[in-house]
């Protein structure tokens, strides 16, 4: 056997040997582990459509619960969930459901502490075990490396690095066997192999002017210059030949050895579309700011794709769309182009969405783009999840876009639920009474960097 | 089309991750802007970045796809100590920071 999988097992035995998991009984109900449902509500409300009563009786009897409203609530709740989930009905949850939930969730681990102190780590343990057996055996992917590393650790920690080197470089063959099986060998059958690309004159008129060889192109763009209309082609070069940007004439822009993208240009972008692009970048006092359209066509060239083909998705209306919103909240697009390029093919829907929700709380759109252009490039969900977790928190927005000392960090920040409650739980903010954003700012991005530093 | 990002410290596995778990937009992005990329790339690496790199692809794109000059303008304000840690330990929180 490979040294690192026996290894894995000696590991699996030894942690086995020094947790007792006997005492797991204690915390089951109906087959149901209570950690299990614990975990569940901990990530989402939502999941409390799956706890049965008897676990909803359990909770009442032993937590002790007198309030007689409490079970009427929290299964009327459940109930909402369920159909939220199911239905997609719309739920608006009140005061009395929100507390009933959080009353819930607490006394479950209440009695999960009760009835086996560090219940959850016996059980995380347990299922990491199970995990990694489950990988051994049943040729499954292996994952859970930093549990892999801490019993490791705990193994022998004289002969750590070495243990870990043997483990890991068993795991990466294990790993890639299963993500990159062996080709599978077909039957032999008849192919009809094309010896020569052969393109219309045309096509050869064009080739010859990019000075390219054909044949280092990848195969797709290959098809597609070969099989798409010849005369779309040759309307798009006639445009982008030209001396003058301001005409069209940007192929000049592109450097000669990018000959992908210069035949992506000239493939899936219209004339229109390239004019589009130009004239949006057309000022008259300024004239065709040849930098930014530089960038645009070395950094994101799917600004300028308009035609519809199967490789690359057409973003010239969203970018059309989002400079004419950029123009009109009088932001400086210049230098938002060449801090982000990526920001000009979001998807636009998705932009004007949070622009104008961020809007119905005060906030100013220009300072939303100047602040938050990076978080709606790449991740502008966040900002809708956060601000309806201030919201959950009873914060005013109003007052939150109007301090905004905090550069709008609240709304850019994971996991902003559970910094906030950790907060609330250290007594270093008032529940349902925050507003000194400032502060929070300050808290999370020292606890950001102090981890940082010290896992560095 | 994006094996290239082996060349900078990505490995087989992470590769095959990134693959998996990139939107085909951003892999088709990766492609095209391939020249640029490469130069982040390896700007990153001098920095200290490999291991991670994949990490930077995955959660920070606008980051490997922006023009060399901002970058390095934009990293010149900023510990880049603190900046290689946090893409190894928090990259989700980088934004914070960069």
């Amino acid at each position: 056997m490979d040294e690192g999988k026996e290894l894995l097992f000696k590991l699996i035995d030894f942690k086995r040997k020094s947790v007792s998991f006997k005492d797991q009984e204690s915390i089951m109900l109906d087959g149901i582990n209570m950690v299990d449902i614990a975990d569940m509500l901990e990530k989402d409300m939502d999941n409390l459509c799956d706890v049965p009563d008897s676990m909803i009786d359990k909770v009442i009897e032993e937590g002790n619960i007198d309030d007689n409203n409490f079970k009427k609530n929290i299964i009327q709740l459940r109930d909402l969930l369920y159909g939220k989930r199911n239905y997609n009905l719309f739920v608006k949850l009140n005061k009395e459901y929100r507390d009933a939930f959080d009353i819930f969730k607490s006394t479950l681990l209440e009695i999960i502490n009760k009835k086996l102190p560090g219940a959850k780590s016996v059980v995380e343990i347990d299922k990491n075990l199970n995990l990694l057996q489950q990988g051994l055996e049943n040729h499954k992917l292996i994952k859970n490396f930093d549990f892999i590393e801490s019993v490791c650790h705990e193994y022998d920690e004289n002969k750590y690095d070495t243990n870990m080197l043997k483990i890991y470089r068993y795991i990466n063959d294990h790993n890639l066997k299963i993500l990159n099986p062996p080709d599978i060998e077909f039957e032999d059958f008849d192919v009809e192999i094309v010896d020569e690309t052969e393109f219309s004159d045309k096509i050869y008129e064009i080739l010859n002017k990019f000075e390219m060889d054909y044949r280092t192109l990848p195969n797709f763009l290959l098809k597609d210059l070969k099989e798409m209309d010849n005369n779309l082609i040759y309307s798009t070069f006639e445009v982008i030949k030209q001396n003058k940007a301001e005409d069209g004439g940007v192929l000049h822009l592109i450097p000669k050895e990018n000959q992908v993208l210069r035949v992506v240009l000239l493939l899936y972008s219209s004339p229109q579309a390239v004019k589009a692009v130009v004239e949006s970048l057309t000022t008259e006092e300024d004239g065709l700011d040849i930098d930014s359209l530089r960038i645009l066509l070395n950094y994101n060239m799917g600004v300028f794709i308009d035609r519809i083909n199967d490789y690359f998705k057409p973003r010239n209306k969203d970018y059309l769309n989002i400079m004419d919103g950029l123009k009109e909240i009088k932001v400086n697009y210049k230098v938002l182009i060449k801090r982000n390029p990526l920001f000009l093919s979001q998807n636009y829907d998705m932009f004007k969405y949070i622009v104008e929700y961020c809007h119905e709380f005060g906030c100013d759109p220009k300072e939303l783009v100047n602040r938050c252009h990076k978080t709606l490039t790449i991740n502008p969900t966040v900002i809708v999840n956060n601000i309806s977790i201030l919201l959950s928190h009873k914060v005013n927005m109003f007052t939150y876009f109007k301090d905004g000392k905090d550069d709008f960090n609240l709304l850019k920040v994971e996991k902003l639920d559970s910094i906030i409650n950790q907060l609330i739980d250290k007594k270093v903010i008032k529940k349902y009474s925050f507003t000194n954003f400032d502060k929070i700012n300050s808290i999370i991005l020292n606890s950001v960097f102090k981890k940082a530093r010290k896992k560095g | 089309m994006i094996e290239y990002l082996k060349e900078y410290g990505i490995s087989n596995f992470d590769y095959l991750y990134l693959q998996k778990n990139l939107n085909p937009e951003d892999i088709q992005r990766l492609m095209l802007a391939e020249s640029n990329v490469r130069e982040n790339l390896l700007y990153f690496n001098k920095l200290g970045l490999k291991e991670n790199l994949h990490k930077l692809i995955l959660y920070r794109l606008d980051l490997v796809i922006m023009p060399l000059d901002q970058l390095k303008y934009l990293l010149s304000k900023i510990d880049k100590e603190l900046f290689v840690q946090l893409v190894n330990t928090n990259i989700k929180n980088l934004i914070l920071l960069f």
